[in-house]
C-alpha cells in the first residue's frame, strides 16, 4: 500500500512541479467556452466481490478510451456525454454453478462504454473553486467465445460481461497559474454488474450469471488541468480506492479542446 | 529567452505526462499491486508468466515461493569468472551451485526483493533464465495405512499388491488426490450400494453407513452382508478416509446406504434389484451403485433405472466380466453409466465387457478394498484385493457423489456428461474417441471437479424378462 501511495504522489508531483516552478501567480483564468470535446484514457484496477454472499474477491482491471463531448452551461458548470471503448479483465472469476467449473483467464474483454457526467460549481473564493461532480459509465462487453480445454470432446464457453459505475463527490480546485489548475476530489464510487457465461459441450449446455460488486465504495483523487496550448487543456488524475487490506488504483489522462 | 525556456519546460512536461500514462496503462500499477503478496497467481503476473512460458500450467492454482532465494542459470558460454563478477554486481553474499544442471541458488540481498532481483537478473545478457524458488507441497493424501496400495486413486508406479504383484504405470489412476483439493464430498450425499449388503460393523465402514438399509432377500431392515461383495464395493466408494487405518474411499465424506438384493451366493432376482433401486431412490440416495448385472433384458429393470434417472439419481452399473456384451442394467444407456475396467497400466483387461453402451472405464484389477471381518482369517486385516467391473463401478459412483456434493443443483444427466467428457482417452492410440471398450475413457476426477481454466486463445469459428442376476467379480 505504501508503495502504491508513494507512486501516486510521485506521479502527481511529476505532473505538477515543473509548472509550479514557472509559476508567475498572475491573475489568469481558464478560457470559458460553451462547447468542449474531451478525449480521455483511463486505467483502473479495483477489487470486486462476487459469488455466494459476495464472499469471493478478484480484481477488475479496466481500460477506458473515452470521447466526451460536453457543453458548458455557465462558467464552471459542464455536462458531458461519454462514448467510448473499454477493455475489462475479469481474470480469476470462477463459474462453479456450471457442470464443468470454469475459471476465467482470458485477459481483456472488449466492449462499449457509454454514460455521462456533470460538474457543477458550488462556490468560488478567489482562486479556490468547490464543485460537485458526478459520473455514470456503463460498460457493455462484446460476447466473446473460447475453447474449453482438457476434455475429450470439443466445448466452448461464451462470456458476456457488463458493469456500471457511478461516482459522485466534491472537487476542490485551485488556480495556481495561467496554465495550471490542480485539484483534489473525494467521491462515493460504486460499481455493479454481472458476467454471463454459457458452457456448451455437445449435449451439455448451461449458463451462469455472476453478479459483481465493488469492494470499495469510495475513492480519493488528485489531479490537475494544464493548458498546454490555447484552447487545449491536458488533464491527469490519479485516484485511490482504499479498502480493508489493499488499495485499488487508477489513472486518467485526457485532453479537452474548447471550441 | 525566458519564453523559450518556458516553452521548453512545457514541452518536456507534456512528454513526461505521456510517458507516465504509458507506464501506468502498460501494467506498472498492476505489477506494484502484486509485489506485496507472498502468494502469486502466475497466470496474472506477467513476470512469472514469462518464466513459465511454454510450460504447462500446474493444476494447483496458487504458487508460493521463497522470499530469500531465487534460481538462476547463466548461459553455457559464459566463463566462471564472468559469472562470479555478475553475481558480485548484484551484491549477492551467498550462493550455491546445483551440480549437473549448473543452476545457481542465489540468496537475495537484504535490501532487495525477489521480484526486483528476478527483474534485474532477467535483463542481464549473461542470464539464460531466472526464476523464483517455488514451494512444492504434498497433495491431499489421506493417512490411511493401506493408501499406498490404492493405485487406482494415486498411481506413482508402485507395486499394486503384495510381493510378486505387478508394478503400475505412474499416473494410470483416476487423479483422486488432486480432486480432493476441490472437495471431499458432503455428508448429505448418499451412495446406495445395491448389492449383497454391507458389513455394518466393519471398522472402515461403520461410521459411514447412513442406516442399516433394507434387505430384500430376507425382507428386513438390516442389510447385513453375508457374502462379502457389497462390503468390498462399499469400501471403494466411500470407506472412512484419513482415519489412520485401512483404506481410503473415493468419496471421503459421503454416506453409504446398504441395500441387500443379492443372497449369500451373490445371486438375486431382478425383482429384488428393482425394488432395491426404487427403495434407494425413495430413501434419498443421490447415487445408486450397481456392481451387478444379468444377460437378460427386462422392462421392469429398465423402468426401475428410469425411475432413478427421472428422480435425478445417478446410476452407475458394471458392464460385466465375461469379455462379451454389456450386461443389464448397464446396457440401459439412457439411464445408466455403464462402467468397464482398466488396470494399473491404463490397459483394458480382456475380461471387461464391451459394447456401444460402455460409457467410461475405471480401474478394476488388483483393487484393494474392505473384506468382511468374519471372512478374514485370524491375523489378517479385513482388506483384500479383487478384480472386476464390480470394483470399477464404485470409483464412478464415488465421483458422481463428489460432483453432487459440490453441485447439488445439477441433474443426473449433467453429472453423467461431466464424468464422460472429462475421462482420459487412454486407448486413444488404438481407438481414438469414444469406443466400445472403455467408452470415453478412464475417469479423471481432477478434470471433473477442479475448475477448468479458460485461456486467452480464442475459438477458431472455430426378451427373457425374468431371471437370476449375478454379482460381478
Amino acid at each position: 500500500m505504501t508503495k502504491k501511495t508513494l507512486l501516486s504522489v510521485i506521479i502527481i508531483f511529476m505532473v505538477g512541479i515543473p509548472p509550479l516552478a514557472e509559476a508567475q501567480f498572475h491573475d489568469y483564468t481558464f478560457t470559458t467556452r460553451q462547447i468542449r470535446l474531451g478525449i480521455e484514457g483511463e486505467f483502473i484496477d479495483r477489487m470486486i466481490t462476487w459469488g455466494e454472499d459476495q464472499s469471493e474477491t478478484s480484481t477488475l482491471k479496466s481500460y477506458l478510451f473515452l470521447c466526451k463531448p460536453g457543453y458548458e452551461i455557465r462558467e464552471g458548470t459542464t455536462i458531458r456525454a461519454i462514448l467510448g471503448y473499454s477493455l475489462s479483465n475479469f481474470n480469476e472469476m470462477v463459474f462453479r454453478e456450471l457442470p464443468f467449473s470454469l475459471e476465467l483467464n482470458t485477459g481483456n474483454i472488449d466492449g462499449l462504454a457509454l454514460g455521462g457526467e456533470a460538474l457543477i460549481k458550488i462556490i468560488e473564493i478567489s482562486r479556490l473553486t468547490i464543485s460537485a461532480r458526478g459520473q455514470f459509465i456503463t460498460y457493455i462487453g462484446f460476447k466473446d467465445q473460447w475453447d474449453i480445454p482438457d476434455l475429450n470432446v470439443e466445448g466452448t464457453a461464451t462470456g458476456n460481461p457488463f458493469w456500471s459505475r457511478f461516482t459522485a463527490g466534491l472537487k476542490i480546485s485551485y488556480q495556481v497559474t495561467e496554465y495550471l489548475r490542480p485539484y483534489i476530489t473525494a467521491n462515493y464510487d460504486t460499481l455493479w454488474g454481472k458476467v454471463k457465461m454459457k458452457e456448451e459441450i455437445e449435449e451439455l449446455t448451461k449458463e451462469q450469471e455472476i453478479k459483481i460488486e465493488s469492494k470499495s465504495n469510495f475513492n480519493f483523487s488528485i489531479g490537475t488541468l494544464y493548458e498546454i496550448i490555447d484552447r487545449l487543456d491536458l488533464k491527469v488524475e490519479a485516484f485511490m480506492l482504499p479498502f480493508e487490506d489493499d488499495i485499488g488504483l487508477g489513472i486518467t489522462l485526457g485532453a479537452i479542446y474548447s471550441f | 529567452m525566458k519564453e523559450v525556456i518556458m516553452k521548453t519546460i512545457r514541452i518536456f512536461h507534456t512528454y513526461l505526462l505521456v510517458v507516465v500514462f504509458f507506464l501506468c496503462t502498460t501494467g506498472l500499477f498492476s505489477y506494484q499491486a502484486k509485489e506485496q503478496k507472498s502468494i502469486l497467481d502466475i497466470r496474472n503476473n506477467q513476470n512469472l508468466s514469462d518464466v513459465m512460458k511454454n510450460k504447462p500450467l500446474p493444476s494447483l492454482k496458487k504458487i508460493e515461493y521463497s522470499k530469500d532465494h531465487i534460481l538462476v542459470k547463466f548461459r553455457p558460454s559464459i566463463p566462471d569468472e564472468f559469472i562470479k563478477a555478475t553475481i558480485n554486481i548484484f551484491q549477492v553474499s551467498e550462493y550455491k551451485v546445483i551440480p549437473h544442471i549448473e543452476v545457481f541458488k542465489i540468496r537475495v540481498p537484504e535490501n532487495s526483493t525477489v521480484d526486483e532481483m528476478l527483474y534485474l537478473m532477467r535483463q542481464h545478457q549473461y542470464v539464460e533464465f531466472a526464476e523464483p524458488d517455488y514451494i512444492a507441497y504434498k497433495t491431499e493424501t489421506p493417512n490411511d495405512t493401506l493408501f499406498g496400495y490404492q493405485y487406482a486413486l494415486y498411481n506413482e508406479g508402485q507395486y499394486v499388491g503384495p510381493p510378486g504383484s505387478p508394478q503400475g504405470q505412474s499416473s494410470a489412476d483416476i487423479k483422486a488426490t488432486a480432486a480432493w483439493e476441490e472437495t471431499k464430498g458432503s455428508e448429505d450425499i448418499i451412495i446406495a450400494i445395491v448389492d449383497t449388503g454391507i458389513e455394518l460393523t466393519h471398522p472402515d465402514l461403520r461410521n459411514k453407513i447412513e442406516s442399516s438399509g433394507y434387505d430384500f432377500v430376507n425382507s428386513d431392515f438390516e442389510a447385513e452382508d453375508d457374502e462379502g461383495h457389497g462390503t468390498f464395493v462399499a469400501g471403494i466408494a466411500a470407506a472412512e478416509t484419513n482415519n489412520d487405518e485401512g483404506m481410503a474411499g473415493v468419496a471421503w465424506n459421503c454416506k453409504l446406504l446398504p441395500v441387500k438384493v443379492l443372497d449369500e451366493l451373490g445371486d438375486g432376482y431382478y425383482s429384488w434389484i428393482i425394488e432395491g433401486i426404487i427403495w434407494a431412490v425413495d430413501n434419498e440416495a443421490a447415487v445408486v451403485n450397481l456392481s451387478l448385472g444379468g444377460p437378460a433384458d427386462s422392462y421392469s429393470l429398465e423402468n426401475a433405472v428410469q425411475y432413478a434417472h427421472q428422480n435425478d439419481v445417478v446410476v452407475a452399473a458394471a458392464a460385466g466380466n465375461e469379455g462379451s456384451s454389456v450386461l443389464y442394467p448397464a446396457a440401459y444407456d439412457d439411464y445408466c453409466l455403464a462402467v468397464a475396467a482398466t488396470d494399473y497400466n491404463d490397459h483394458r483387461p480382456a475380461w471387461s465387457n464391451f459394447g456401444a453402451q460402455v460409457d467410461v472405464a475405471a480401474p478394476g484389477k488388483w483393487i484393494l478394498s474392505a473384506y468382511p471381518t468374519w471372512l478374514t482369517p485370524p491375523g489378517y486385516l479385513p482388506y483384500g484385493w479383487g478384480d472386476g467391473t464390480s470394483a470399477s463401478t464404485p470409483h464412478v459412483s464415488g465421483l458422481a457423489a463428489l460432483i453432487k456434493s459440490i453441485k447439488p443443483w445439477i441433474t443426473a444427466d449433467e453429472i453423467m456428461y461431466v464424468i464422460q467428457y472429462s475421462a482420459d482417452d487412454v486407448n486413444e492410440s488404438s481407438n481414438p474417441g469414444k469406443d466400445v471398450f472403455i467408452g470415453y475413457g478412464r475417469i479423471n476426477m481432477e478434470k471433473a471437479l477442479v475448475p477448468l481454466i479458460i485461456e486467452q486463445q480464442k475459438m477458431e469459428e472455430t426378451s427373457s424378462k425374468t431371471g437370476l442376476i449375478k454379482s460381478l467379480r
